[in-house]
């Protein structure tokens, strides 16, 4: 018996309704996903001059974050020759820490492009479907 | 509120079809469950069930590291025909220690219901069997667990015991 037989005998076990999907999980994905597409939506109804100063704006944080990403790299590499836990811990923290901040620096940048738009329809969509900011 | 926020589900404030309404309420007499908290707390639990008792097909694959399915052999899908059939320590220390069989052998369950529902021991062993290795216990296994039923009868966990017992046979495991 492979694996996924034996655990789907012991959910038979427990479950009063074995064949029930798990359907929190999908239904998480099917708000993600429609939150992304009403996005997307936007985004293609904003002015190409409002995008492309997002862009620039993300490019430039990108690439700030590249050379401190590298920065971050070699301290690792110096703190985990040295056999430094701790500090390579700090690091990698910071490291993590990094790559959450230029997701929202890409999410406020566009964010913000969608908000200085004349296109009332986007302005009224904006604030039914990002409330009262961007993605986190 | 932002559109992160937003995507999340909260299963315990969903509303059940009345068709497992009616189940879970039937459960709860049968439980002899009466004041509504602990009704409550019954409802919730069958509710979130699903997020951890999900059929194999319904869940991540691979699981993550650590969960039952990986490892019992569920390929970790970075290789073709990574799977395995190989038996193995951890694989008897989830069964003797891990707390999803305790989950099993919990008051809740469906397969603890069905115990509950039968009123003789002969009956309860039928559950048994019939639950784990989709057949009728022969006479002589009958007599078998009567006779530990017997020996244990003061444990107030015997039910627990045996049917972690008859989990962890090769009956179980290999039944086809």
């Amino acid at each position: 018996m492979t694996a996924e037989q034996v655990w789907d005998s012991m959910v038979a076990l427990v479950s009063a309704d074995p064949k029930q999907l798990k359907w929190s999980a999908r239904e998480r994905e099917r708000r993600e996903l429609n939150n992304r597409h009403n996005l997307a939506k936007m985004l293609d109804k904003t002015e190409p001059a409002l995008l492309f100063e997002a862009s620039q704006l993300v490019a430039a944080a990108l690439k700030d974050q590249n050379k401190e990403f590298d920065q971050l790299r070699k301290e690792l590499d110096a703190a985990r020759a040295k056999d430094d836990k701790e500090k390579a811990k700090e690091i990698q923290r910071r490291l993590n820490a990094s790559q959450r901040i230029l997701r929202q620096t890409v999410s406020r940048c566009f964010y913000e492009a969608a908000k200085k738009s004349n296109n009332k329809e986007i302005q009224a969509q904006l604030a039914a479907s990002a409330g009262d900011g961007p993605m986190g | 509120m932002n559109m992160m926020e937003t995507a999340r589900v909260d299963a315990k404030a969903a509303s059940l079809n009345e068709k497992l309404m009616t189940r879970i309420k039937a459960d709860e007499i049968l439980l002899g469950i009466k004041d509504p908290r602990s009704a409550k707390s019954f409802e919730n639990y069958r509710k979130t069930l699903h997020q951890t008792w999900s059929r194999a097909a319904a869940l991540p694959s691979p699981a993550p590291r650590g969960h039952f399915l990986r490892e019992f052999g569920q390929s970790d899908r970075d290789v073709i025909e990574n799977a395995s059939d190989e038996a193995s320590v951890p694989q008897a220390l989830t069964i003797m220690n891990g707390s999803l069989l305790s989950q099993i052998t919990s008051g809740w369950p469906t397969f603890s219901l069905n115990l509950r529902k039968a009123a003789t021991n002969e009956e309860k062993i039928d559950v048994l069997f019939l639950s784990l290795y989709s057949r009728p216990p022969t006479a002589k296994e009958k007599t078998h667990v009567l006779q530990t039923i017997e020996s244990y009868a003061s444990n107030k966990n015997l039910w627990e015991d045996i049917t972690l017992a008859a989990l962890s046979t090769r009956r179980f495991i290999f039944v086809e």
